[in-house]
């Protein structure tokens, strides 16, 4: 647990101390702050447009930064030989796995978690009350975040960095697109290619489960099931991306 | 008294698929060797012989196709094979953003060290490799010379019975290589175990008391330092006033002849007589300005290993 802890900890020093991060941070902040500047157009709807251009802003600088981070910690590990230090110890590969995607995911949270508090500052500062639904909203969105950065770890096991980015990057649209694609998918009328789509969709992750941004910008009630569902969902998915991450990573040559 | 040798490795083979094509390129072919507690291993060839390639799969960053590598008797491929030893690898490259306590912490940490142990060694740790132990600044801002210094700061922090360098002189300047060559003989008095991957063999044998030489993933030579260069006797080099000399026929005939700055020396091959050499020398009345019979530097041991190796390809590729 030490050697995870440890990897963890230095990645997450280095992420937030890298100033390209902050940048990206301070940009994506300014992006939230900007939902003031539009709700001025919105007349009686400040709050809806505040709180839908505030997930939005969260969600997608969120999960930029989650295949970012994922996809090339491992590379950039393994290109500038920083690993070598590390795997040489006597720590075994999954723990190194496990460390890098606790550090990043901290990394994450924190970046995430520092854009969710200021739109929840906006709409205090605009006057309103900060409702429920917004809260699971983002909480989903942040789980979703660590899902995709799963993704890209697990990409970034076997593949290039360019490679890793794509992949993670299309996993996320067609996660986020899959009920829609299930529909198209009915249409097709072959049925030896019919099952082989609906055999693709069903190891893909159903990312519209963790997007209840409708839900939050017109304050509707949420069930617990459409809160608990998702996230239990998404950790059995997360978790057996990282076990197969780590068995990957751990027959793989560092040359 | 460990009954294990520090490093075992037997008939280890490695091939790597190259670009698009997957080309194969034969790193190890075959590789046996055995480091024994205690000694200071000098692993000498030139570029692209197989050295790192061997030093990673002894460290666990590479699987052998074939063959077996054990590190004190346990299996390489098992991290646990790694708690006795530490690795400096070839030019190395470290965390921008930590500052070197914080590195050190690191390194101790993933070495099962307890962090209070790290936090009091540290400062002698940095001054023993000659960096500022209040030294704040990160990694990024450090010069290739001191990014050396810690990196070799972090395989004395667990104090293990094997260090496993990989061209630790590479990128230093001449103080820097001398730093790193009186720290190997110092680990040496300690009773470590230092194995060490070199091209510059000047500095290998300073500091060797065994070597392996290695050409195109083979072992084409190894023994005792000191027993190489006593077998391996050089020319008698024979120092003579002048050009005259240069084109003496009869000199020419006994010797090699070589331009030596405004002279000319004689190099007289080893296990033959100087004597007809030194009567023409008399009789040309040439002025001797020194004489010499000395050993062989481990350059030329190699360079011979590497000749012998080049006939036997020769004579098999023979019909």
């Amino acid at each position: 647990m030490s050697a995870i802890l440890t990897v963890a900890r230095t990645t997450f020093r280095e992420s937030v101390r890298n100033r390209t991060l902050l940048a990206i941070g301070l940009l994506a902040l300014a992006f939230v702050a900007s939902a003031l500047l539009l709700a001025e157009l919105a007349l009686d709807q400040r709050f809806r447009v505040i709180v839908d251009w505030g997930t939005l802003c969260v969600s997608a600088f969120g999960v930029g930064l989650a295949i970012l981070l994922g996809v090339n910690q491992v590379h950039k590990e393994v290109r500038r030989k920083t690993l070598y230090v590390v795997l040489s110890r006597p720590i075994a590969r999954w723990q190194y796995v496990a460390g890098k995607y606790l550090g990043l995911s901290l990394t994450l949270l924190a970046e995430a978690g520092a854009l969710s508090a200021a739109l929840l500052l906006l709409l205090a500062a605009d006057g309103h009350a900060i409702p429920s639904s917004l809260g699971y909203a983002l909480m989903l969105s942040l789980f979703e975040m660590l899902l995709v950065a799963g993704f890209a770890v697990f990409f970034a096991s076997f593949s290039s960095p360019y490679l890793s980015g794509l992949f993670s990057l299309g996993t996320f649209v067609i996660g986020r697109s899959l009920p829609t694609l299930s529909q198209l998918i009915d249409r097709v009328e072959w049925p030896a290619l019919k099952a082989a789509l609906k055999g693709a969709l069903a190891i893909l992750p159903d990312l519209s489960r963790f997007n209840l941004s409708t839900q939050a910008v017109h304050d509707l009630p949420i069930p617990a099931e459409a809160v608990w569902l998702p996230l239990a969902y998404g950790s059995v998915y997360l978790l057996l991306l990282l076990v197969l991450s780590a068995w990957i990573f751990s027959r793989r040559d560092l040359t | 008294m460990n009954p294990h040798p520090a490093i075992s490795i037997q008939d280890l083979s490695k091939t790597f698929r190259l670009g698009l094509l997957r080309r194969r390129h034969v790193a190890l072919q075959g590789l046996s060797l055995e480091v024994q507690p205690g000694e200071i291993f000098g692993f000498i060839g030139p570029n692209g012989a197989g050295k790192t390639t061997t030093i990673k799969i002894l460290v666990g960053l590479l699987q052998p196709d074939a063959g077996q590598a054990s590190i004190f008797g346990v299996d390489a491929r098992d991290h646990r094979a790694r708690a006795r030893l530490s690795y400096l690898p070839e030019m190395p490259d470290f965390y921008d953003y930590l500052r070197p306590a914080e590195f050190l912490m690191h390194c101790g940490r993933l070495s099962g060290i307890p962090a209070g142990s790290i936090k009091a060694r540290t400062p002698e740790i940095l001054a023993r490799v000659g960096l500022d132990p209040g030294e704040r600044r990160p990694l990024r801002k450090f010069s290739k010379g001191m990014l050396q210094r810690i990196g070799i700061a972090q395989t004395l922090l667990a104090d293990p019975d094997l260090f496993i360098f990989d061209e630790p002189m590479s990128g230093l300047d001449p103080i820097g290589r001398r730093w790193v060559k009186d720290l190997i003989l110092e680990l040496g008095r300690a009773g470590k175990t230092v194995f060490f991957s070199s091209h510059v063999l000047a500095e290998a044998e300073a500091v060797c008391t065994r070597v392996a030489f290695l050409n195109r993933g083979r072992v084409i030579g190894q023994g005792m330092l000191s027993d190489l260069l006593q077998n391996h006797r050089a020319p008698t080099e024979i120092l003579l006033q002048g050009v005259a000399a240069r084109t003496d026929p009869e000199l020419s005939r006994l010797s090699r002849i070589e331009p030596s700055g405004p002279d000319t020396l004689l190099l007289i091959e080893p296990g033959r007589d100087p004597g007809p050499a030194l009567s023409r020398i008399s009789a040309a009345a040439y002025r001797i300005l020194s004489m010499q019979q000395r050993h062989a530097t481990l350059e030329e041991v190699f360079l011979r290993a590497l000749d012998g190796e080049k006939k036997t390809d020769r004579s098999e590729a023979a019909p």
